[in-house]
């Protein structure tokens, strides 16, 4: 499921313009879940649980039919990890040629969500 | 002797439901881990050859025997990927783990699992010129040998370097993050003696706890509370039977909801004693305990109780805190973490960025890993570029909405108080304010020292923590390994920070402006001073930390008690406690 541009993997090693290099993509538009029910939200974690390559997903609370991004929670600090340096991943939620995609934002990978309910973000 | 398995000074009943069996190796003592001797990788000899035919034709020649399945050899100094040994298991588990992800596990042995500690360490340890390159074969066991994989050095305090080296299996590892909330009381105890006459006395109680709930009009225990007995058993001169220790164990680390046990009490001033019944509930540690405005001749003072940095909803709790401070027209801010053992450090980055503003952080660091020498630009674990952590001026999508602004007070100036228990991510945040130039002012003790850090790694079952980062804030200073300690301390060893010695005040409420910390701050704050004399010392009700020998027991040995009180990591749950019997 991930694709990347090859734009996205140069700007996502130098970790500069990762995110815009992607999204210069013509046929990318920002979006948002068309409904945030029980099913598209299990499709969502599903996607991201394949990008992340973890079964269990917690993403950050947001209202995800008006939000272009998704957060993903790290696993919580062990009790003894007393300087974590944990942190959400965040991914934007695009439209790729019609199809609701997921692009991390600090590596530029992208990865579809077939049956993720998607639109284009108004505005 | 009979035992008392306790916690240390910063247990909190809530959080210890499990027998602890992570194996600190701090202070040199080793663990009693069960330890799986592996079977050595000997290769099955192959099977004999056939006995000799009869008859006239020759049988074809049998098959040259497979080879030994030998393992890795040893070459000093030659180091193989340890992506090559790693998932490579003298043990395969099968299945999948408490988070629904497979089991990595081949089938391997007991020596490349040696194999990966030793390249896993030469990769990504902090200092990895200073470990003595042993050969794996030589050992038979994974914790022996990995208890070899750090340095042995000392610091100019005689400490060791690195005190921060210990495992735990992956199974514990895994429960223990993922258990949120646990049957408790929620009280923090502080165990001052172990031995009889034993002093165990309340911290702090978490709010909307069984421990704060009301009981003929007062919280059934407070700050400085002093346990004299439990379900009828003398705690302080009794419990001289093992069967008895056990009882007082499990009644102050419950293990079911709804579990009742009667205490006996007296508070702090009080010459009465209090009876009260404690029923365990599911207890999540809240961030920020409680927080106030102080009204003073020089304006009001924000003071914040702030207990960890590790659940997630601490981001949302300290903004909210903030908000409302910020509301009140703060001029000054005092920040309680003398029971603050650190957790997540972008979150005590946002907590920097709040305090002190954009105009004192922008564009600068607040913390910077510091790898190994061989790790260049990189971080060696995660293979990321390592741009420094800046001071995170929005939510980050813990409990806030990412990208949120967020509230901001601007001081130039912030008091911290701290014990030995200010640790890590709490000493991080003196640290990275430091590095901006904003006056922190510490007020208490020494902080414990830890400017370091890990990824816990897992392979086969086991989960090992070395030391692979250090802190060091936008000066490029980290070196703070005997901890924080304020202007007039007596600590030879630790850094100096403007501010007063004062000892920990179990005779007031934590925010009660007449507790010796807070009280020193307040007058610091108004008049540059310290307390001539260490208040609580002379308070009827302040107490230190005894660990002389009783009339009636052995020296006190808590190994969580060490960690805690002499600048060590806070956050070992578990000691021993002799009835000294």
């Amino acid at each position: 499921m991930i694709r990347r541009t090859p734009l996205c993997y140069i700007f996502a090693s130098l970790s500069l313009f990762a995110l815009p290099a992607c999204q210069t993509h013509a046929d990318m538009t920002p979006a948002t879940l068309t409904t945030a029910n029980a099913a598209n939200i299990s499709i969502l974690k599903a996607a991201l649980g394949d990008a992340m390559g973890r079964a269990n997903i917690e993403i950050a609370a947001a209202d995800l039919t008006t939000a272009t991004h998704v957060s993903v929670l790290p696993p919580p600090p062990g009790k003894f990890e007393t300087h974590s340096v944990a942190m959400p991943v965040a991914f934007d939620i695009v439209l790729d040629d019609g199809v609701c995609t997921l692009v991390r934002r600090d590596t530029g990978e992208r990865h579809a969500a077939p049956g993720l309910a998607c639109r284009p973000a108004k505005g | 002797m009979a035992c008392l398995t306790l916690n240390a000074l910063q247990f909190t009943m809530e959080a210890s439901q499990s027998e602890e069996t992570v194996h600190m190796r701090k202070d040199g003592v080793l663990s009693h881990l069960k330890i799986w001797l592996a079977a050595s990788a000997v290769a099955l000899a192959p099977a004999c050859g056939g006995g000799g035919g009869s008859g006239g034709a020759s049988p074809p020649p049998p098959p040259p025997p497979p080879p030994a399945a030998a393992g890795p050899t040893w070459t000093q100094g030659v180091y193989a990927s340890a992506s090559t040994f790693a998932d490579k298991c003298q043990v395969v588990r099968t299945g999948v783990d408490i988070e629904g992800n497979a089991f990595p596990d081949q089938a391997g042995s007991v020596l490349q699992e040696m194999f990966w500690l030793r390249s896993w360490t030469h990769e990504t340890y902090l200092w990895p010129d200073e470990v003595t390159d042993r050969n794996p074969s030589t050992y038979t066991d994974r914790i022996a040998y990995f208890d070899t994989q750090k340095t042995f050095a000392t610091t100019a305090s005689g400490e060791n370097k690195d005190d921060f080296h210990f495992n735990q299996t992956t199974e514990e590892y895994l429960e223990q993050r993922n258990s949120t909330a646990v049957p408790g009381y929620g009280a923090a105890f502080a165990v001052f003696s172990s031995t009889p006459p034993r002093d165990i006395r309340i911290r702090y109680t978490e709010p909307g706890s069984p421990a704060s709930e009301s009981s003929l009009g007062q919280p059934k225990l407070v700050r400085g509370s002093r346990i004299l007995q439990i379900d009828g058993i003398d705690v302080v001169n009794g419990a001289g039977t093992q069967a008895q220790v056990d009882q007082l164990n499990r009644a102050l680390s419950p293990q079911t909801v709804g579990e009742q046990h009667d205490f006996v009490v007296r508070d702090p001033g009080s010459s009465t004693d209090r009876a009260i019944s404690l029923a365990a509930a599911n207890i999540a540690p809240k961030p920020v305990n409680r927080f106030s405005t102080i009204d003073t001749s020089a304006g009001k003072v924000g003071y914040v109780l702030f207990n960890t940095f590790s659940p997630f909803a601490s981001e949302k709790d300290l903004a909210d805190t903030i908000t409302s401070l910020k509301a009140s027209d703060i001029n000054d801010l005092v920040l309680d973490l003398r029971y603050n053992g650190g957790g997540l450090l972008a979150v005590s980055s946002q907590l920097g960025y709040m305090v002190a503003g954009p105009a004192r952080t922008q564009n600068r660091a607040f913390e910077q890993l510091r790898f190994n020498a061989a790790a260049g630009s990189r971080n060696p674990v995660t293979g990321a570029f390592n741009d420094p952590i800046p001071f995170y001026s929005t939510g980050l999508g813990f409990s806030l909405t990412d990208g949120q602004p967020l509230p901001r007070l601007d001081l130039p100036r912030v008091y911290i108080l701290t014990t030995a228990l200010t640790c890590s991510a709490s000493e991080a945040l003196v640290n990275g304010l430091r590095g901006v130039d904003v006056d922190a002012v510490l007020i208490g003790d020494t902080t414990c020292g830890k400017p370091f850090g890990f990824y816990p790694a897992s392979n086969c079952g086991e989960t090992y923590y070395s030391i692979q980062f250090q802190g060091v804030n936008d000066k490029g200073f980290g070196d703070y390994t005997d901890g924080f300690t304020p202007q007039n301390s007596s600590n030879a060893f630790a850094v100096k920070a403007p501010g007063c010695t004062v000892a920990d005040d179990f005779s007031r409420e934590l925010g009660d402006t007449s507790e010796a910390l807070l009280a020193a701050a307040l007058q610091h704050r108004l008049d540059g001073t310290c307390p001539a004399v260490p208040v609580s010392s002379q308070s009827p009700q302040s107490m230190s930390v005894s660990k002389a020998t009783t009339a009636d027991g052995p020296p006190l040995e808590l190994p969580g008690q060490s960690l805690s009180e002499t600048n060590r990591d806070m956050s070992m749950p578990r000691t021993k406690w002799s009835t000294g019997r």
